[in-house]
Parts: structure tokens; C-alpha cells; sequence
């Protein structure tokens, strides 16, 4: 029986590499996304002994490990996915909610003063400064719904830009987990375990999850395909593009290999949703500029002027060639293309001659089958009136020189159809929708103010400053300060769920990535462990060795 | 369950995060005394605190239109009230006059001084508020009431005599009365009375009778503009009542409770500094330290 060094060599030989793990996994302890490797040790084969059995032969690496739980890793990207969605939307919402807080309170804030100046020019309409601070809060107003209007749509702006980021990140994503598939199959087939390669794998994987909600399948050969929404990613070595377009209304789509697709999870789903809530409260905004515009101008259609009857007066509203006649003046008013459409009405015309005596003549008027041409004729009956429409689809009015006319009606319901506001004639707001609302009346003495000239008649600003506050059909039923804070607390309820939607999935990636940590991660108390469990392998090693040695020399000084 | 270092970082990061942003918050609500910072805070309370706010706007603005009202009901009463003194100073004269004891010149010089008190009701008549007359209706910019020259002299009115009405609270309360009532049966029964002491006796007994009558309008004017006096201090109480409950209201909903606010706020302080002295301990023990 001969002493033989193989087994004390494979002892430090593997001592030595099994330290180099450890030293890479303390190197590593702070890398994200990095699974803690071990070895993985048996003895190697024995000989055969004559006489005795077999004799072992020492130790060898088997292989070198991660500790990975595949179930953890599925579940963690799914996290990854909710909490992208939930974190992106929060995000959006967010910005949305500081929007609609802050412009919330100011625009109230206007309503309620253009309100409280309308009931002092009620009681004082011979104010010229009250009437000017009427026209100064009705600027005011328009300009801060379209600046809400604007900074919503730049927020869905500023989404469409995130989302293309994370597309672009997405694409990198895709090509980098296509070349690492590449490499980790070309090491498994030469025997190899690609450790740090299927870590940065993972990664990418699982920022993949976030951005996209893409679900991710390890195939027997080692490679990893992806599917977003149901459609394939990648898969093998083909991958398909992921684009983002805009729509007609600037809501971003997502695109895989040119087809749209519907998001299941990811952070661009998120923005999405947050695009969603804001085009939503666009569309609350829009609802609650037309119904300013409709009530103000309504009310203001039907009152006489602070500077006294009109004497000529043009449409602010143009009728289209809806029907394609080549005339817009020949299309029911119902259907020519109006913002505002009007309903069937009875307007009161009232004619002041030169001693100061008002004619009044009740005009008839049904949209439905009245057009342009058919109103002209209509109004152009009372006295001293001319009346006529334009190539251009305008409605042109004029007093006979000394004559002067106006729309004032003191009965409850003026203009019931809404007629003299949809042609856009004595309005205040221009516009029709929070984009482009805008102050349009020409001078403080436009507001009609009473339903006589004479200066102390306040009584049409009463019915403006009701008209302010009062509910209105256009806005639910509600006042138009109600109908705000309806929004208001819908955005805040929207951002509420949204924050809570991110702690919650936030939380629950937390606790999974725990989990994972406590499998995957780290622990320098057992990388020292094992740092002198192998330190002692390999001293023992050398001192076998150095047994061994001695015993040779012993043997050699008896020659 | 293993735990590693990066489980023992993150987790104590979180629990400090945690504990600065609850610091946060509260240090938020100290600072501006509400604890609804954006909408997200609460809400419902956030949308109620817009329509309070509003309400709360326009009650105020009703204080002020019941001022400006009562500006103008404080100067139609004290023009009434003197021109009821002023008939009732006519009447006296036209008593004395209508004795037979006094001569022509007697009762000429009574009607100079009734054609003083007729210039003094005129000028009542036109008496304005912030350079508006009040007892003109619409025509604000006119002074309604003039003394024609006749013969025979008449009082003409070239207001409208439409009934201005001011809201305050919920409900519109008229201004002065809007003429010609009982500013041109005043203005007519003096002419009447100094022409009357003009003639003769009988004539200037006659003329008392319009007086009396003058008298009983503008009574009765009085009686009206008091009544809405009366009605205006009541809706302005009920409006004072109304905006001292909406502040409670609003109050409740949204202010924080202080003196909690800032126990809570120590308290949490506290807790912070001392989560970042046990973090900065546990984290730096390791078993390096004891190889």
C-alpha cells in the first residue's frame, strides 16, 4: 500500500475554490439582483483496493450553485409588474391631483367673485367700476380654466414622453435578455452554469415585468421567452419590436411587433391609466367651460345693454354647409353646426324709437326646421329691423338709423331654446370647451345688465349672478361650484386609490423580495462561516500534505 | 429564515422612510393648521371645503350688499321722515291761514314760507346716495322730480318707478320706494297750499286736505322702507348665524386639532431619532467585529 498525495491535493484544490465563491459572494453582497452562489461538493470516484474495498480519493466540485427559488422569481415579476403599474399610475394622478387641488380652489375662488360682483351690479348696475371687475373675473375665469386645461393635457403630454422612455428602455431590455440567452445556452451545452449571466438575466426579466408586465418561461435549453399581454416577445432568438403612438385624442398605445396590444401590467400601463384619469377629468373640465359659456352668455343675450339698445349687432357663432348646398344658410340651425345647439324658442324683439318708445314683437323660432335664411326673414319682420344672413353663415342685425333694438325679455324663461347664446349674439365667453374658452365681450358697457335702458335696472344681473350660481341643466343639475368640487374630489379620490394601490403593491413586492433575499441574498455571518470552515479545509489539507511528506522522507532516509 | 445584511438595510430603511413621512405629514399640519394638504387627504372634505368656502364667499358678499342697502334705506328713511316734518310744519301754517282772522298779506307772507318748505320737499324728493337718486327707480342718474312752471304748477316725475331689489341671503329685498309715491302728492299739495294761502281763506282750509293726505303717504312710505329695515337686520343676523356655523362647520371638517397635532408631532419625533440611533447600531454590529 503506497501513501498517495491525490486526495490532500483535491482537498486544497477545491479548499482554494470553494474560498473563491465565498470571496465572490462577499464581493457581491450589495450587487441588486445577485443570487448568492455555493458549492456543491462530493468525493471523487475511489480506487479499488486489492484486499480491502474501495479507497476513497479525495473530494471534487460537483458544481457551483445559485441559491435561486424559481417560484419566488415568478412571483416577484409579477410584483414587479403590479407595482409598475401602480407606482407609474400614482405617479400621474398625482401630478394630477396638485393640478386640479390648486386650479380647484382659484377657479371657486373666481366663480364665487364674478358671482358676488354680478349681485353688487345688480343693486348698483350704473357702477362702471363693478361692471369692470365683472369683465376682469370673467377673464380671469376663462384664463384659469384654460390654463387647468392645459396643464392636464401637458400632464397626458409628459406621460406620452415617459411611456416612450420606457419603451425604449423596454427594447434594450429585450435585446440584452436576447444576447444573454444566447450566451448562457452556449455555456450550459459546454457543461457550464452560467451563474452571473442568468443573474443579470433575471434582471432584466424582471425590469421587464415592470415596465411592460411581461411573463417570462424558462425553456429545458436555458433560454427565456417573453410574452406581453399574450403575444410574444421573444422567443429564442426572434424578438419583436415594442413601438407607442398617439391617438386622435393623444392617448398613448402600446405596440408589439406593430400590433396593438392591450396591457395586462408594467409601468406603462400605469401611465396609461393616468393618461385615462386625466383625459377624464379634460372631459369633466370641457363640461364645466360649455356650461360657463352656455349660462353666462344666455343670460347676458337677454337683458339690454349698460351702454343702451343695440343698433347693429353680427353672430358670433357662423352656421356650416352641413347639407352641402354650397350656403350655410340653408341648413336647419339644429344641425348647422353650431357648439351650442338650440332648441325650439320664442325671443322677444324689442324696437326703441328715436322718442324712447319700445315696440316689442314675440319671434317664433324652431331650429329643427328653421335655418339661417328662415331667422332673417323672422326677425327682419319687426319694425325698423334689418335683418339678414351672410354668404359666410353670419347673422347681421341693424336698427333703422334712430332706431335701436334689443332682446329683453322680463319673462321667467327668455329664449327658452337658447337661441340668441348658440348664434353666439351678446355673449360674454367665447369657445366652446376649456381648450379655448375666452372672454369675448367688446366693453363693460356691453353687459346687459336690466330689461329696460334705463342705468338703474339691474334686474338682468340678478338673473346673471343667478345664473352663476344656480344649478344648471348643462352641468348635472348641479351649481357650477358643486359641479367643480365633484371633480375635485374625484381626482383626490382617484390619486387616494392610486397611492394606496402603490403601498399595497409596494408592500407586497417588499415582502417577496424579503423572501427572495432570505434565499438569494448575502449573509456575511455565513460567507465568514464557510470563510473558516474552507480556510480549515485547506489547512488541513497542506498538513496532510505535509504528513505525507514527512512519512516520505522517513521512508527515503532508510534506503 | 436566513437574514442578510441587504434584508436588515432595507428593512430599516423603510422603517425610517415610514417614520419620515408620518414626521412629515405632521409637521405639514402643524404648520398650516389643516390637515387637508391636496385633495387626496380626504376626499369628500376636499370637495366640501370648495362649496363651504363658496358659501362662505357669498355670505360675506350679502353682508355687504345688506350694508349698501342699508345705506340707502337709512337715507330714504331720514328724507321721509323729514318730509312728513316738513308737511306737518305746511299743515300748520295752512291751519293758521285758513283763519279768518288774518289778512291777505298775513297769509301772503305764510305762503312764502310754504314755498320755502315746498323747496326743501323737492330737494328731499331728489335726494341721492353716492351721487344716485334714490327715489327715482331705474333712472339712477336723473333727479325725477321737477316743479313745472305752469300755471298751474305741477310736480312731474321722469323716474320709472321701478322697484330696485338688492339680494341679501337667500332672498331679494326691495330698495326705496321707487316714485312717483308719495313724493309728487307731497310736492302738489304744497304748490297747492301756497297758492291756496295766496288767495284766500276758505281756499287755504281747502288745501289742508291734500296735505293730510300727503301726510298719510308718506306715512305710509315710512312704514314700508321701516319694514324693510326691520327684514333687512333680521336676513343680515340669520346671514351672521349662517357664516359663524359654516367657520364651525369647515373648522370640524378641516383644521387640526393642535394641541394632539403637536403631541403627536413630538411623539413621532421621538420615535424618529430614536429609530435612527438603533438602526446606526444594529446595522454596524457584524461578525467582523468579533473575528
Amino acid at each position: 500500500m503506497g501513501l498517495s498525495g491525490s486526495s490532500a491535493l483535491s482537498g486544497l484544490l477545491t479548499a482554494q475554490r470553494a474560498l473563491e465563491v465565498v470571496g465572490h459572494n462577499v464581493a457581491n453582497a450589495s450587487t441588486p439582483g445577485y443570487s448568492r452562489q455555493r458549492v456543491e461538493l462530493s468525493t471523487r470516484r475511489p480506487q479499488s483496493a486489492t484486499g480491502a474495498g474501495q479507497l476513497g480519493t479525495g473530494v471534487q466540485i460537483v458544481a457551483i450553485r445559485r441559491s435561486v427559488d424559481m417560484f419566488l422569481e415568478g412571483r416577484l415579476q409579477e410584483a414587479e409588474s403590479r407595482l409598475g403599474v401602480s407606482a407609474s399610475s400614482a405617479l400621474g394622478v398625482g401630478e394630477l391631483e396638485e393640478i386640479w387641488g390648486r386650479a380647484g380652489q382659484q377657479i371657486s375662488d373666481t366663480l364665487t367673485a364674478i358671482t358676488n360682483v354680478a349681485e353688487e351690479i345688480a343693486a348698483r348696475p350704473d357702477d362702471p367700476i363693478l361692471r369692470t371687475q365683472f369683465i376682469g373675473h370673467a377673464e380671469d375665469l376663462a384664463r384659469r380654466i384654460r390654463t387647468l386645461a392645459s396643464d392636464v393635457i401637458q400632464v397626458r403630454s409628459d406621460l406620452s414622453k415617459v411611456v416612450e422612455a420606457d419603451v425604449g428602455e423596454a427594447n434594450s431590455l429585450v435585446a440584452e435578455v436576447k444576447a444573454l440567452n444566447l450566451e448562457i445556452r452556449g455555456l450550459e451545452i459546454s457543461g457550464q452554469t452560467p451563474n452571473d449571466l442568468l443573474d443579470r438575466r433575471a434582471i432584466a426579466v424582471r425590469a421587464l415585468g415592470r415596465l411592460v408586465g411581461a411573463e417570462s418561461k424558462e425553456s429545458p435549453s436555458g433560454e427565456v421567452s417573453l410574452r406581453v399581454a399574450g403575444r410574444i416577445l421573444l422567443s429564442g432568438q426572434d424578438a419583436e419590436t415594442l413601438s407607442a403612438s398617439n391617438d386622435a385624442q393623444g392617448m398613448t398605445q402600446l405596440h408589439v411587433g406593430g400590433l396593438l396590444t392591450t396591457l395586462e401590467g408594467g409601468s406603462v400601463l400605469g401611465s396609461q391609466r393616468a393618461q385615462s384619469a386625466a383625459l377624464d377629468s379634460e372631459g369633466r373640465l370641457d363640461t364645466l367651460a360649455r356650461g360657463m359659456i352656455e349660462v353666462l352668455n344666455r343670460a347676458n343675450s337677454v337683458g339690454v345693454p349698460a351702454s343702451g339698445p343695440m343698433t347693429s349687432l353680427a353672430s358670433g357663432w357662423p352656421t356650416v354647409d352641413v347639407n352641402g348646398s354650397g350656403s350655410p344658410n340653408d341648413d336647419p340651425l339644429a344641425s348647422a353646426g353650431l357648439p351650442f345647439v338650440p332648441g325650439a324658442t320664442t325671443i322677444q324683439v324689442n324696437v326703441t324709437d328715436p322718442a324712447g318708445v319700445r315696440t316689442t314683437t314675440a319671434v317664433s323660432f324652431d331650429p329643427a326646421t328653421g335655418t339661417l335664411a328662415d331667422l332673417a326673414s323672422a326677425l327682419g319682420a319687426s319694425p325698423f329691423l334689418n335683418a339678414s344672413a351672410d354668404p359666410g353663415g353670419i347673422l347681421r342685425l341693424s336698427a333703422v338709423a334712430g332706431y335701436a333694438f334689443d332682446f329683453a325679455d322680463p319673462g321667467g324663461d327668455p329664449d327658452p331654446g337658447g337661441l340668441l347664446a348658440a348664434l353666439g349674439l351678446g355673449a360674454v365667453l367665447g369657445g366652446d370647451g376649456a381648450t379655448d374658452i375666452t372672454l369675448v365681450l367688446g366693453s363693460e358697457s356691453d353687459l346687459a345688465l336690466g330689461w329696460t335702458p334705463a342705468p338703474g335696472d339691474g334686474r338682468n344681473a340678478t338673473r346673471i349672478a343667478a345664473a352663476l350660481s344656480g344649478v344648471a341643466a348643462q352641468l348635472g343639475d348641479e351649481t357650477p361650484v358643486a359641479f367643480l368640487a365633484g371633480i375635485v374630489t374625484r381626482q383626490g379620490l382617484v390619486a387616494r386609490r392610486a397611492n394606496a394601490d402603490e403601498d399595497s403593491s409596494g408592500a407586497s413586492l417588499d415582502a417577496l423580495e424579503a423572501r427572495n433575499q432570505s434565499v438569494s441574498g448575502v449573509s456575511l455571518e455565513e460567507e465568514v462561516a464557510d470563510l473558516l470552515k474552507f480556510q480549515q479545509a485547506f489547512e488541513a489539507s497542506a498538513r496532510y500534505l505535509s504528513v505525507i511528506n514527512e512519512i516520505s522522507d522517513t521512508l527515503l532516509r532508510l534506503v | 429564515m436566513r437574514v442578510t445584511q441587504n434584508q436588515r438595510t432595507s428593512s430599516s430603511l423603510r422603517d425610517i422612510q415610514s417614520a419620515a413621512q408620518q414626521l412629515s405629514t405632521l409637521e405639514e399640519q402643524v404648520s398650516s393648521g389643516t390637515r387637508i394638504r391636496r385633495p387626496s387627504d380626504d376626499p369628500i372634505v376636499a370637495g366640501r371645503l370648495l362649496t363651504l368656502d363658496a358659501e362662505q364667499g357669498r355670505l360675506e358678499n350679502s353682508e355687504r350688499m345688506g350694508q349698501l342697502l342699508g345705506a340707502e334705506l337709512e337715507v330714504a328713511d331720514s328724507a321721509l321722515q323729514a318730509l312728513s316734518a316738513a308737511l306737518a310744519r305746511a299743515r300748520a301754517l295752512g291751519v293758521a291761514g285758513g283763519s279768518d282772522a288774518l289778512n291777505s298779506t298775513d297769509r301772503a307772507s305764510l305762503a312764502v314760507e310754504v314755498d320755502g318748505i315746498l323747496q326743501e320737499a323737492l330737494g328731499l324728493s331728489n335726494r341721492t346716495l353716492d351721487g344716485r337718486s334714490i327715489f327715482a327707480g331705474g333712472q339712477t342718474n336723473l333727479s325725477p322730480y321737477e316743479l313745472q312752471a305752469g300755471p298751474p304748477q305741477l310736480a312731474s316725475y321722469a323716474g320709472d318707478g321701478l322697484t330696485r331689489s338688492v339680494a341679501v341671503g337667500d332672498i331679494l329685498i326691495s330698495a326705496t320706494p321707487a316714485g312717483p309715491e308719495p313724493m309728487t302728492a307731497a310736492l302738489n299739495s304744497l304748490i297747492a297750499l301756497r297758492d291756496a294761502l295766496r288767495t284766500d281763506a276758505s281756499s287755504t282750509r281747502a288745501a289742508l286736505d291734500g296735505i293730510d293726505s300727503a301726510h298719510e303717504g308718506t306715512t305710509l312710505s315710512l312704514a314700508k322702507v321701516g319694514t324693510r329695515q326691520g327684514l333687512l337686520q333680521r336676513v343680515d343676523d340669520e346671514v351672521d348665524v349662517r357664516i359663524l356655523r359654516l367657520l364651525e362647520l369647515r373648522s370640524e371638517l378641516a383644521d387640526v386639532d393642535l394641541s394632539e397635532a403637536i403631541v403627536s408631532l413630538r411623539e413621532h419625533q421621538v420615535a424618529y431619532e430614536r429609530g435612527l440611533q438603533v438602526v446606526a447600531r444594529i446595522l454596524q454590529v457584524s461578525i467582523l467585529s468579533y473575528l
